[in-house]
């Protein structure tokens, strides 16, 4: 610890760490849906819908953030030369991962960010969650641990990883041009939202931070697992955690409670296997959901496949009706995170490299 | 880059093609573009709908509401009921009974309602929807919320009482707000 203090990197952990707890909780203040200032799945969701991928009337805004995270970090990549086109590994396997993210994210309602803010605003529903996260991160290091590997990521040709990024700047353009095909909800959860600028200055903030430190939710759950406070990213996961709670309590945000909380609902198996399903997911592909679009704006194109199969994953969860709501989980959502580990399963039958 | 003559060919045909897309772009007339009218048509028929949808509760439900402005209370709950035969499923029916259930002091019963209302139509929770039923659904779990799970304390085998309890808490998370 006491020679990671002169460490500059460790010092851009910490200040991610800070940055996305209290941020994430200040979007909220400023007009993101409550408990939700940072949410990559509701956000993938939402965009989703904007494009015309669902038709859930509150759900559709193409979320500002989201252009950011991936601007800021492909602007934070090319400026200390770290932008590389890169891909090649189990692309396929890949963009079935990114829709099981956002399956797990929705059944849960949220992605692990999310998590962590609900659990930081004194929402006890999520504790479950984190349960469900960590046993998914540990379970996905066993199988890399007992060989378990989608397959190298190799240098590409003709430059496929700016493919992902160019199509957030036309997102970005369909944004502040707001053509009719982009739908925008005037009610529900979709209608809320900080200021333009605001949420998209925030998000390239962080999308460079994120970007400099490698800093993601499930990253610093493994690296904690693996090397405890050793990790740089374990002391950044503890900036997080203060940074939100530290700012939940000061805004008037903490509400402790387990019934009656905003976006969440009791059905807490559904909830520690949704995010099961994530952590699990996130270890094999390397990064939960912000963290793809963080690579994906740093060349990966593999990343980029994920973030694709994110946005399919975000019209699906709401046509079929997947999303949870403080209802509880639909039949749709159960069966769907229940598919979504056995398809983990399948491929850690897959691509295990008995050899070793 | 440009190494040879297929090179040559192949940017000269990227910059003909992206300044024929900005051509075709900037000289569309309002006429002219198929998918932008049909998108605005889309977005003017949800809205038909919306408004066609207050319109059609206004008119069915104004007799009702009538007879619960005049305290009629018993008599709006039948006339409800009666509605129900022609209308089954439609929110709106739950909704005014919960009210009518509420004003009856009938809170268990009314909390129920009004649940079933919200997880038909989000709208009645919604400040930006002109369906919104904030106050009264608000109203409806800051008071019957604490009776009901007073009541579950003293018959915990009930449980009818217990979903009562559990639609409480779903109107209390709805009203919370969050992403859904």
């Amino acid at each position: 610890m006491s020679s990671s203090l002169h460490d500059r990197h460790f010092w851009v952990v910490i200040a991610a760490g800070i940055g996305l707890g209290v941020l994430g909780v200040l979007l909220a203040v400023w007009g993101n849906p409550l408990n939700s200032g940072i949410c990559v799945s509701c956000f993938i969701e939402n965009s989703s819908g904007a494009l015309g991928l669902h038709d859930n009337e509150r759900m559709q805004y193409l979320r500002p953030e989201l252009i950011g995270f991936v601007l800021g970090s492909v602007l934070c990549a090319s400026v200390f030369r770290e932008f590389r086109s890169r891909g090649g590994s189990a692309p396929l396997a890949r963009l079935v991962s990114g829709v099981f993210l956002i399956v797990g994210s929705a059944v849960f309602i949220g992605c692990p960010i999310k998590l962590f803010l609900r659990l930081t605003a004194g929402d006890l529903t999520a504790v479950v969650g984190v349960f469900g996260l960590v046993a998914g991160v540990w379970i996905g290091l066993q199988g890399l641990a007992r060989g378990i590997d989608l397959g190298r990521t190799e240098d590409e040709r003709g430059a496929t990883g700016l493919l992902v990024p160019a199509g957030f700047v036309l997102l970005l353009v369909f944004l502040l041009a707001r053509p009719a095909f982009i739908i925008f909800s005037e009610r529900g959860s979709a209608a809320q939202h900080a200021p333009l600028l605001i949420s998209l200055t925030v998000g390239l903030l962080l999308g460079a931070l994120a970007q400099r430190s490698r800093f993601c939710i499930t990253g610093s759950v493994r690296d904690s697992l693996l090397m405890g406070s050793r990790s740089p990213l374990f002391w950044g996961f503890f900036a997080f955690l203060i940074g939100a709670f530290g700012t939940n309590l000061l805004m008037g945000r903490f509400t402790f409670g387990l019934y009656g909380q905003p976006g969440a609902h009791l059905e807490h198996l559904w909830s520690f296997f949704g995010m099961l399903l994530v952590g699990w997911l996130s270890v094999l592909i390397g990064g939960c959901p912000f963290r793809q679009l963080i690579k994906a704006g740093e060349g990966d194109a593999d990343a980029g496949l994920a973030v694709v199969g994110m946005l399919l994953g975000g019209g699906l969860v709401q046509s079929w009706g997947i999303a949870a709501t403080a209802a509880g989980v639909s039949l749709s959502g159960k069966v769907s995170v229940l598919v979504g580990l056995a398809f983990v399963l399948v491929l850690s039958l897959l691509f295990r490299d008995r050899t070793a | 880059m440009l190494r040879d003559r297929f090179d040559q060919i192949m940017m000269a045909s990227l910059v003909v093609v992206l300044l024929f897309t900005v051509v075709v772009l900037v000289g569309a007339g309002p006429d002219e573009s198929n998918h932008v009218n049909s998108a605005i048509s889309r977005h003017l028929e949800r809205e038909r709908i919306y408004q066609a949808r207050v319109a059609f509760i206004d008119r069915h439900f104004s007799p009702v509401i009538a007879l619960r402005d005049s305290g009629a209370l018993p008599e709006a709950l039948l006339k409800l009921e009666e509605l129900h035969r022609t209308l089954p499923g439609e929110a709106h029916i739950d909704l005014l009974s919960g009210d009518i259930l509420l004003r009856m002091g009938q809170f268990d019963r009314a909390l129920t309602k009004l649940a079933a209302a919200v997880r038909r139509n989000a709208d009645y929770v919604d400040t930006a929807s002109p369906l919104s039923q904030r106050p009264l659904i608000e109203s409806a779990v800051s008071e019957g919320l604490p009776l009901v799970r007073d009541r579950l304390r003293s018959q915990p085998d009930s449980r009818s009482m217990a979903m009562v309890v559990k639609d409480g808490y779903y109107l209390q998370s709805r009203l919370a707000g969050g992403c859904e």
